[in-house]
């Protein structure tokens, strides 16, 4: 149980907080309404009392003594106002301050379109290829930005009204909408070759790619063709695509590496050939550990007799 | 259909009116402090009134002319301001009993003017 101290202590704190309540009046009228307050307060606590809020005992307090209460209410409304006002001005300026920048805003309008249209119609999902992002979809993308450009321009110009703009918003959704199916074709996918993979995309294809570094390039390409891989040749420089080599040179580099690896479209394995060595005999042994032997190592010396001479 | 509190008197507006009566009343018995005089109306049967309106009251009656003011030094804490009634606060008070009653009977005579009919017939 609280002593009196206790209320004495608790009745000052709430008689100097009503006092700071009453601060728009004059001190001295303060010091009058507030005069042995806490005195007052301690004996109202002492008896049990509830205090209501601060504010509602200077309210009470004021309207006790004859003095004009503000109100409330009045005052929030008269600060929204005021804040109303200042907001108000403040974007009216910053309109009159870019007022100049209205072409370069309505582009940028019609770009901030596109690219939610874009976002909108955009789907990763590799079983919609074609309706996807517009970077697969260039040319609708782009009609798709001069379209909103035009929009915005007149709508800038307030060139358009509202059925107008209804209207060309309506035919536009439409012909977007209509592109995508119209170019939408599913994709064929011969499961005659390799494996499929319960997790892979539908329109990809992973095949075991055999090892066939090191062997010779007929070797190579008959494996890779008989397990329907495709396959690009390139010399030991690995600049030039050369369609095809002779088979008896041997295979420097191979990408994709060996292993399950993942086919989408025109994927297909990179093999480099070393046409400056001379050309090796391969004896296959199996496709995981081929042995090759290279040529030199089996080539018959030439007499000297059996050679010709010419001179001039 | 009105609940309960729809039915009642609005006791804050109706004492508006007369709490000055009401204060002066209670210290023409005897002088008090702000408290204290809140608490001899809430004796009286005024358990609605609030403390402040009060304290603030008897402020306007002071600066009014009606009521004079002591202070009375505490050993325990602040000092008390106590309240006493002036001269003019006692004519005041008697002028302020006579237009009360007047006023009283009217509002009598017309909140009463049914049963008075009810009861005829």
């Amino acid at each position: 149980m609280s002593d009196h101290s206790d209320f004495m202590r608790e009745a000052a704190t709430f008689a100097e907080n009503v006092r700071r309540e009453l601060r728009s009046l004059p001190a001295e009228t303060v010091a009058d309404l507030t005069d042995g307050l806490e005195a007052d307060i301690a004996s109202s606590l002492s008896d049990g009392a509830t205090l209501p809020t601060v504010s509602e005992y200077a309210r009470d307090l004021m309207r006790g003594a004859g003095l004009e209460v503000p109100d409330e209410t009045s005052a929030v409304v008269s600060w929204r106002m005021k804040a109303e006002v200042v907001i108000i001005k403040c974007v009216e300026k910053l309109s009159q301050a870019t007022k100049g920048l209205a072409p370069a805003w309505w582009f940028l309008r019609a770009w901030v379109v596109t690219q939610f249209l874009g976002g909108i119609i955009s789907d990763t999902d590799s079983t919609r290829p074609l309706i996807g992002q517009w970077g697969e979809m260039p040319i609708v993308g782009v009609v798709t930005l001069g379209v909103s450009i035009v929009m915005s321009v007149r709508w800038g110009r307030r060139a358009v009204n509202k059925r107008q703009l209804l209207r060309v918003v309506s035919t536009s959704v439409l012909c977007l909408a209509t592109i995508p199916l119209l170019l939408w074709e599913p994709t064929q996918v011969e499961q005659s070759h390799g494996y499929w993979s319960n997790n892979a995309p539908e329109t990809c294809l992973i095949l075991d790619v055999p090892s066939v570094v090191g062997i010779t390039f007929g070797e190579a390409k008959r494996a890779l063709q008989r397990l329907e891989i495709p396959y690009v040749v390139f010399d030991q420089d690995a600049m030039v695509d050369i369609g095809d080599a002779p088979d008896e040179y041997e295979v420097l580099q191979q990408d994709a590496q060996p292993g399950p690896t993942t086919f989408c479209g025109e994927r297909s394995v990179q093999l480099v050939v070393d046409l400056s060595q001379a050309p090796a005999t391969t004896v296959p042994t199996d496709l995981g550990a081929t042995t090759t032997i290279p040529i030199t190592a089996t080539t018959t010396t030439v007499k000297p007799k059996a050679t010709t001479t010419t001179t001039p | 259909m009105a609940d309960q509190s729809d039915r009642r008197i609005d006791r804050s507006q109706l004492l508006k009116g007369v709490l000055d009566l009401a204060t002066l009343a209670v210290l023409a018995e005897e002088d008090g402090y702000g408290y204290d005089v809140v608490r001899r109306l809430r004796h009286h049967g005024l358990t609605d009134v609030a403390e402040a309106s009060v304290y603030g009251t008897l402020r306007r009656l002071f600066s009014l002319g009606l009521l004079t003011s002591y202070v009375v030094p505490s050993e325990e804490g602040p000092h008390r301001k106590y309240y006493g009634m002036t001269a003019a606060g006692h004519e005041w008070l008697s002028d302020q009993r006579f237009q009360w009653n007047e006023f009283r009977d009217v509002i009598d005579s017309i909140a009463n003017t049914s049963i008075k009919g009810e009861s005829h017939e």
